[in-house]
């Protein structure tokens, strides 16, 4: 990636690459799916005042964890007001993917109100996909992101043949969000540049 | 009589110092950043960044707005109107010495072909 790239890039895409605030949710994710699971498979009494408290808990953690974030990247590395942000142009074809992403809402939300199918993970899978299909992004990635989505979709089929009632989807989802969140992290710590003399003044 | 030599358009010297041109870049691409981020985006040295965005400033490129934040100073840069333009005009240059110089190596090499 040339220079004028990289500066262009890091600085319009800065806030997206901060993956790593949102670390919390899909552990917690994890941990509420791992916690509820045993009940679930047993039929028994899932506990949902328990439930509710450790939700409330660990979403606290996830505010407490992204404003100490926040404060760390804005410390580190410094801060920025972005530009005004449209979506559509942020992307080649970027228009036609987010019709397509509308109608595909519509069609989930209608799907998820009449029972007629589980649509909702590949709408997210096609939500993950955005980034893959932006041209702005380096070929890295494009790459991870693309990977990402196939993996949730396919999780998303593999838990309609195996019955799981979403137990395979979910975990998917949450360990894949949390690793690209990490690629992101690592993408934005690879963009920086150490400290050069070789400018005149 | 000697071989007309290809003149090249001018650029402004102000933008096109490499430390400059990334500052300007950068600012291109935000409506605003701060002197830490210019820093780590840049990589040049608290004192370099310094003086470069004095130059910029000087020549109107930017706008340095310094505010007081608990005992600190908070330093907030943003590109002028001449700014965008100045770059724009840079870039445009830029991609005209381009196909000048691509001309130029193309009928040297089929000067040397006949």
């Amino acid at each position: 990636m040339d220079d004028h790239r990289r500066l262009t890039f890091l600085t319009r895409y800065y806030y997206h690459l901060q993956g790593v605030r949102f670390a919390p949710l899909w552990i917690a994710g994890l941990f509420l799916l791992f916690a509820w699971m045993p009940h679930y498979a047993r039929y028994d009494h899932i506990g949902w005042g328990a439930f509710c408290y450790a939700l409330g808990g660990l979403l606290a953690i996830q505010g407490l964890w992204y404003a100490m974030a926040t404060w760390y990247y804005r410390r580190r590395f410094g801060w920025l007001k972005p530009d005004p942000y449209w979506f559509a142009k942020q992307k080649t074809k970027g228009p036609l993917w987010w019709i397509l992403l509308l109608s595909i809402t519509v069609w989930a939300i209608y799907c998820r109100a009449n029972h007629t199918a589980a649509f909702f993970p590949y709408f997210l899978a096609f939500v993950v996909t955005q980034p893959a299909c932006n041209a702005d992004n380096p070929p890295i990635r494009r790459i991870i992101y693309g990977v990402g989505a196939g993996l949730i979709a396919a999780s998303a089929l593999l838990n309609r043949f195996a019955a799981t009632d979403g137990a395979i989807f979910f975990a998917t989802l949450c360990v894949i969000m949390l690793a690209l969140g990490v690629a992101d992290h690592l993408l934005l710590l690879g963009l920086l540049k150490p400290q050069r003399e070789n400018a005149d003044a | 009589m000697p071989e007309k030599q290809p003149t090249f358009p001018e650029v402004d010297r102000v933008v096109h110092e490499p430390a400059r041109l990334a500052i300007l870049t950068v600012l291109s691409a935000c409506h605003s950043a701060d002197f830490t981020f210019l820093q780590s985006a840049t990589g040049l040295s608290k004192g370099n960044l310094s003086v470069q965005l004095t130059r910029l400033d000087e020549a109107g490129l930017i706008n340095v707005d310094r505010v007081l934040h608990r005992k600190t100073t908070r330093t907030s840069v943003a590109l002028t109107r001449l700014g965008k333009q100045q770059l724009n005009e840079y870039w445009i240059t830029m991609k005209k010495i381009q196909g000048q110089g691509r001309e130029t190596a193309r009928l040297k090499s089929h000067a040397e072909l006949i």
